[in-house]
């Protein structure tokens, strides 16, 4: 009876270690034949989804922001990149820089002859974060991009803030915060400057390589960021 | 805002190499079937002489469930591989059209299993090198006390698996897209389902040990 149960005993170890070392073999297989990018939000990694309702000037619709990417971007300069803030409608930082974006938004936008990269998306997901007198809703989202009266925006009306109406700008509704969840946001605002591929190439916070794209010794914005990474026709990135 | 999705031209030579790789797994599943198929004795009795397994209908059973197994490992090594060649931002399944891999397991949206998170390929790896377990085990001992155990245990994780085959194909349908290799560990499940469920029927009978 012993030898009976040593042979089962036997047999279940012998195919365990068979069956084992198939599986890592194949584990081993894509680990020397893969070169895996980790989803998240540092630079080098692959943008996580965005999710919600966006509005571009004509009415609220779904938004798939896997479309926006090209996995088999070669560094060519026809790709466009993507640029997107986290704000919040009543935050007054937000409100202040609306004015730089909006512009920013135009100046690497395909149209402006003056640039010669590669075209740079503008994205902004508006969330409501939790502080006192912040209250948002879909329509002071859409009257802080077309910059229209009726809606207040960090105390004042949403048509009185910086700049011009956000015409190359889609706003995505996060008023849920779920995409700030997802992305790891810490404060408003944060840009993130996007590669064609969908990988993360500059955050303006929690990334890995904060501040000083360019070399000069000083912190930079997005715009030195832009400048500096984004593909150009006489060489950039 | 133009989309910026892109559809790519893919070289002749990966088109190719797709299709003999699909073959190449699709050969164990056949022959697996046709091992597990209960009409298909005459087919093998004249190759028993050489491989003994093929004389009783227990073991034939058995051989093709573990060469099924086998494939649907291999497959999900493959899946799994594309996910993670989707992941650093390679291009390379036959298709662009319907037949389109990548799209079907580069969807962030779809192609991770629900609340754990882990791809479906490793869900295929480890789910098929588990049934191998199973079943090669019982193979090399067919009449040990846990046999039975793992018979149930491997009908029960295959039928479970027609769930799951049922959520992916209506990701797919969703998409408007079919995964060939996703497809054919699917296939290889409903497969190793028969053979387990024909074993189960066996077991405990006289035909178990003739």
């Amino acid at each position: 009876m012993k030898q009976i149960y040593d042979n089962e005993a036997s047999t279940l170890t012998d195919a365990f270690l068979k069956i084992s070392s198939l599986f890592f073999v194949g584990i081993l297989i894509i680990a020397f034949t893969t070169n895996g990018i980790a989803t998240g939000t540092e630079e080098g990694e692959r943008a996580p989804a965005l999710d919600g309702a966006a509005y571009s000037g004509n009415g609220w619709s779904s938004f798939d922001f896997s479309q926006e990417f090209d996995t088999a971007w070669d560094g060519n300069v026809s790709s466009d990149w993507v640029m997107i803030e986290f704000m919040d409608t009543d935050c007054p930082y937000c409100v202040r820089s609306a004015d730089l974006y909006g512009e920013a938004s135009e100046i690497f936008h395909g149209s402006n002859p003056d640039w010669n990269g590669a075209q740079v998306n503008f994205f902004a997901s508006a969330t409501q974060l939790d502080i006192k007198g912040h209250d948002s809703s879909r329509d002071e989202i859409a009257a802080f991009r077309d910059k229209s009266t009726g809606q207040e925006c960090a105390g004042a009306d949403c048509a009185n803030r910086g700049g011009s109406a956000h015409n190359l700008i889609t706003y995505i509704d996060d008023l849920d915060q779920e995409n700030m969840d997802e992305w790891d946001i810490r404060g408003t605002p944060t840009y993130f400057l996007i590669q064609p591929d969908g990988i993360i190439a500059w955050v303006s916070n929690g990334g890995t390589n904060v501040g000083d794209v360019n070399g000069d010794g000083t912190e930079n914005n997005y715009i030195d960021a832009i400048i500096t990474l984004v593909t150009r026709e006489t060489g950039g990135a | 805002m133009p989309s910026l999705h892109s559809s790519h031209a893919k070289p002749v030579v990966l088109e190719v190499s797709t299709t003999l790789l699909l073959a190449a797994y699709a050969l164990p599943v056949v022959l697996g079937l046709a091992l597990i198929l209960p009409w298909t004795a005459p087919l093998f009795l004249g190759l028993s002489e050489k491989f003994p397994f093929l004389n009783t209908r227990r073991d034939r059973i058995f051989a093709g469930l573990n060469l099924t197994l086998l494939a649907g490992l291999a497959i999900s090594v493959q899946t799994q591989w594309i996910h993670a060649k989707v992941s650093e931002g390679a291009n390379f399944c036959a298709s662009n059209t319907i037949f389109s891999c990548d799209d079907v397991i580069g969807n962030a949206n779809y192609n991770t299993m629900p609340v754990l998170d882990v791809s479906w390929g490793m869900v295929g790896m480890c789910t098929f090198a588990f049934l191998l377990f199973l079943s090669y085990a019982s193979s090399k001992e067919p009449n040990a006390t846990w046999v039975k155990t793992c018979i149930d245990l491997g009908a029960l994780m295959t039928f479970v698996g027609l769930g799951v085959i049922g959520l992916l194909v209506s990701y797919e349908i969703e998409m408007e897209k079919i995964c060939q290799f996703c497809t054919m560990a699917h296939i290889a499940n409903i497969v190793a389902l028969g053979g387990f469920i024909q074993l189960r029927m066996m077991h405990g009978e006289k035909a178990w040990n003739d």
